[in-house]
């Protein structure tokens, strides 16, 4: 097959990626990929062409997204904090000592406007010894 | 004074500017939805066939094919969900394989080199992180006027110069030459990247 012997401009093969791929048929258009079907390097052009604009639009899409880094270091230090409280919370489970029990005295606790409930203190666990 | 990172405004809600009500309308047979989507997922379509080597009037077509395959699926009601566009550009890779086996000339030089079958967001795996990131650097190393005219540019795909240079305040003439220069610097960088 004859090669056309215009080759393809940069600014044609970036008009394509960036607009004729969604464009109406106009000469431009057919001007290009009449071309491209026929030289391998203009089409080889037009490859990178468009995997540079899918760079771009990739670049532009991950900018947009939230960024991950934040959850997982928030993520991290609530692991961390987490962690924390149970060994400090073995510890001092180690160290108690349960008082002596008092005769059923009422823990009252307000959990909205006008509501009120009565724990009973005899109804709470005791606390391992080790 | 170029800035540290590129920022884009917060996006629309759902993965690729769509509303993310949209796929939903599309699963429920809304042909309206499905205009929508191919309008915002058509262009990455076709360039993702490109960048596979297929010849773009080629391209252009099987991309219209994926969709009424897709389309179909759904009146069928065997189309649970939508990723999009990777579901399209894995049923368009489906088909030129086909089309290949089939002797058409126009696929058979095409590399199917990956299981199409085991991922439906291949538009994102033909573009490596380092890759990304290379860009990412370089567009970075920019000036904020080029900044602007980026984000501008990829924040509303599609709009003119003239569009952009109003929202940037820039002249139509400068968009142009910053798009020009930011291109070319970007392509010298991913030739780097390539040949490394």
């Amino acid at each position: 097959m004859r090669e056309p012997l215009a080759h393809m401009t940069t600014a044609d093969l970036e008009w394509y990626v960036t607009a004729g791929v969604s464009a109406a048929a106009c000469p431009r258009l057919e001007r290009i990929e009449t071309h491209v079907a026929a030289c391998a390097d203009c089409a080889g052009r037009l490859v990178d062409e468009a995997r540079l604009e899918l760079t771009l639009i990739e670049v532009a899409d991950r900018a947009k997204r939230p960024s991950r880094r934040v959850p997982v270091v928030a993520g991290a230090l609530l692991a961390a904090a987490v962690l924390l409280l149970v060994v400090l919370g073995s510890a001092a489970a180690r160290d108690y000592e349960p008082p002596a029990p008092e005769p059923a005295a009422a823990v009252t606790t307000p959990i909205d406007a006008g509501v009120r409930i009565a724990l009973d203190s005899s109804m709470l666990g005791e606390p391992d010894d080790n | 004074m170029p800035s540290d990172s590129l920022t884009w405004p917060a996006p629309l809600a759902g993965t690729r500017g769509e509303s993310p009500t949209t796929a939903a309308r599309a699963l429920q047979g809304d042909s309206a939805a499905w205009d929508d989507l191919f309008r915002t997922h058509n262009r990455r379509v076709v360039l993702t066939l490109i960048s596979r080597g297929i010849a773009p009037d080629a391209a252009r077509d099987l991309a219209q094919a994926a969709w009424m395959r897709l389309y179909e699926q759904q009146q069928r009601r065997r189309l649970p969900r939508l990723s999009l566009p990777g579901l399209v550009v894995t049923q368009a890779m489906y088909l030129a394989k086909d089309r290949a086996r089939g002797g058409d000339q126009r696929f058979t030089h095409v590399h199917f080199d990956y299981d199409t079958a085991a991922t439906d967001n291949i538009a994102q795996r033909l573009i490596d992180r380092n890759r990304l990131d290379r860009a990412h650097d370089v567009l970075s190393g920019c000036s904020d006027s080029a900044q602007r005219v980026f984000r501008a540019i990829y924040t509303a795909p599609g709009s003119s110069a003239a569009e952009v240079a109003d929202q940037t305040g820039l002249s139509v003439q400068r968009v142009r030459q910053i798009v020009c220069e930011v291109r070319k610097k970007l392509r010298a960088a991913m030739k780097e990247h390539n040949d490394a």
